[in-house]
Parts: C-alpha cells; sequence; structure tokens
C-alpha cells in the first residue's frame, strides 16, 4: 500500500510541470452550409444556451467540469460549480 | 484513397465524334480528296495498335490535359506527299516542311480548343498517365497515309466535356454544392483560457474560481468538427448568448 502511494507521486511529480490546454465551452449552434459560407463580418450567430448559462470546461478537449463565467476586474473567470 | 474511373460510352462517343469533326475540319482545310474516307475509332487506351516500324509521339499539354499523338516517323512526309501529289523521298525539303505543317496541323485541330499547345516530341504515355482506369481514351485515326494512335487523359476528357451537347434533354441534376446548401452543421463556440498545468487541474475544488489569463471581454472562437471557422465577440442575444463575427 505505501508501496503504491509512493508511486503514484512520484508519477504526479513527474507531470507537475506539464501544461494541458483549458477552453470554456459556451454554447452550439446549428446552421446549414449555405449559411455557413454566407457568414460575414459583423454578423451575429445565435447560440443555444442563455446568457447565464453554465459552460462546460474542457481539458486538453474533454469536458471535466461546469462552471460561471464571472468578472474579476479585467480578467475573466470561471467559478467551478459541478466536477467529474 | 485512390479514385479510379472510366469514360462512360456516351462521353466516349461525343468525344469520338468531336475528333471526328476536327479530322473532317483539317482534311477539308487541306483539301485532298484521298483523305475523304479518314476516320475515327475508338480503341483501348493501354491496348492502341501502335503503328508498326519506327514511330515517334508527339505530346499537346496544357495545365493538367493532355493528348499524346503517335506514328511513323515518316507522318509528315506521307502527309504532304499525298496533298501535294509529289514523291515524299527524304531530300526534298518542301515535302518536309508542308508534312510538319500539315501533320501539326492535325494535332492542333484535334486537340479540339482555341489555342491548342504545339506539339512537342515525348515519350509515349506512362501506365498510369492515360490508362483506362484513370479515365484515358484510345482512338485510331485511319484512312490518311499512316495510321494513328490517339491517347487522351482524364484532364483532356473533362476539358472537352464541358462543351458536350446533353443530348436535348433537360439535366434534373443540381450542383454538389447546391445539394449540400441545406445541410445543417453544428457548431460550438468555446472560450480559449491558456494553459494550466496539470497538476494544478487535478486538485480543483467547486466554488472555486479559474482566473483565466484573458480579458473579461474574450475572444470566441466558432468551430466546426472539422476546424475553426470564425472568431469574435461574446455580447448578449434578447435571452442567449450570441457572438458577433470580427
Amino acid at each position: 500500500m505505501n508501496k503504491e502511494t509512493t508511486k503514484n507521486e512520484k508519477d504526479l511529480s513527474l507531470l507537475g510541470h506539464v501544461k494541458v490546454s483549458l477552453v470554456a465551452e459556451i454554447g452550439q449552434a446549428e446552421m446549414t452550409v449555405d449559411e455557413l459560407f454566407g457568414l460575414k463580418k459583423q454578423d451575429t450567430v445565435t447560440l443555444d444556451r442563455s446568457v447565464d448559462a453554465e459552460v462546460t470546461l474542457l481539458l486538453n478537449g474533454r469536458p471535466v467540469a461546469k462552471g460561471e463565467l464571472v468578472a474579476v476586474e479585467d480578467r475573466l473567470g470561471v467559478r467551478l460549480t459541478e466536477l467529474a | 484513397m485512390e479514385r479510379i474511373g472510366w469514360q462512360g460510352a456516351t462521353r466516349t462517343r461525343l468525344l469520338k465524334e468531336r475528333l471526328g469533326q476536327g479530322l473532317a475540319h483539317w482534311r477539308e482545310g487541306w483539301g485532298v480528296e484521298q483523305w475523304r474516307q479518314a476516320g475515327v475509332e475508338v480503341e483501348c487506351a493501354e491496348q492502341c495498335s501502335r503503328p508498326a516500324g519506327e514511330r515517334q509521339c508527339w505530346l499537346l499539354e496544357s495545365g493538367d490535359a493532355a493528348m499524346w499523338v503517335e506514328g511513323p516517323a515518316s507522318i509528315g512526309p506521307a502527309l504532304a506527299s499525298h496533298a501535294l501529289r509529289v514523291d515524299g523521298s527524304p531530300a526534298n525539303a518542301l515535302v518536309h516542311g508542308v508534312g510538319k505543317r500539315c501533320f501539326f496541323d492535325l494535332c492542333s485541330t484535334l486537340w479540339g480548343k482555341d489555342g491548342a499547345p504545339s506539339p512537342v516530341r515525348s515519350a509515349p504515355p506512362g501506365e498510369r498517365e492515360a490508362a483506362s482506369r484513370h479515365g484515358g481514351l484510345g482512338f485510331r485515326i485511319a484512312g490518311i497515309p499512316e495510321n494513328l494512335t490517339i491517347t487522351v487523359n482524364r484532364a483532356w476528357c473533362q476539358l472537352h466535356a464541358s462543351t458536350l451537347p446533353n443530348e436535348g434533354r433537360p439535366s434534373a441534376m443540381v450542383e454538389r454544392r447546391v445539394a449540400l446548401g441545406s445541410t445543417r452543421i453544428a457548431i460550438t463556440a468555446a472560450i480559449e483560457l491558456g494553459e494550466i498545468q496539470l497538476l494544478d487541474s487535478l486538485e480543483w475544488k467547486v466554488g472555486e474560481i479559474l482566473l483565466a489569463d484573458v480579458p473579461h471581454d474574450p475572444k470566441v472562437i466558432l468551430a466546426t468538427p472539422a476546424g475553426r471557422i470564425a472568431k469574435g465577440s461574446l455580447c448578449r442575444g434578447r435571452s442567449t448568448r450570441a457572438v458577433v463575427l470580427d
């Protein structure tokens, strides 16, 4: 048991400096191919989620958590509401 | 994935007729009575009956479209001696000069489009260049002093097919792009929050706020499963989020 714990800690410490990309998926939309090719500047694409809906956090492209978008001073933040 | 395809019977027939029209035009232009029986026959591109003896090949090429004309080395003088009704001996410079022009005129006419490329000496078409399975076609021209073989590739067929008659039938088909136009595509909107250390992500707790390295009005990326399509700014719709494209 102790051996196992030591091994896990050792593995994680090896990965400690590894960076992974974090993305917040804020909604989805659906459009036709014609509409897609017709998109131009200043066009508005309406998403399927309400303004205050939770966002899905993707770690390396896979959903791992949910949260709410918040503004902290001039930066964007995500308050975690659910973790996998 | 390799795509192969033979020319259909209808297109082959129409292209043969088009070559035949070119041949007739050339024959009338040179006004040689003996060539009245000249005609075009379809042959398998790989099994074109090559003229016996010493033969040469000329290539006409424009973009991807290519046509190979093969015949005996003596084709020019043979044509000229018929046209001029004189002896086609190698020493006769007039016969050679006229023969070259007559043959090159035939090649250009068979090419079938304005601005035909000049024929250049070439090796015969390679195995893949004009193979039937890759859309190549072979033709044989008989009824002139020497038989000629014509090999064309798919691009040449395509170039000429665009002007082929549709046999008077209105087409019920639509362009592929038009057919795909109403296909619905799912689009995902996301904000890139940057990179984090792997260990930090394992220690997240509900209620914590992850402060991202992006401003409070970040750019939103719109993407399909195939990749990114646009970038914009997040704004409020009537009741839902919306993205105004940059």
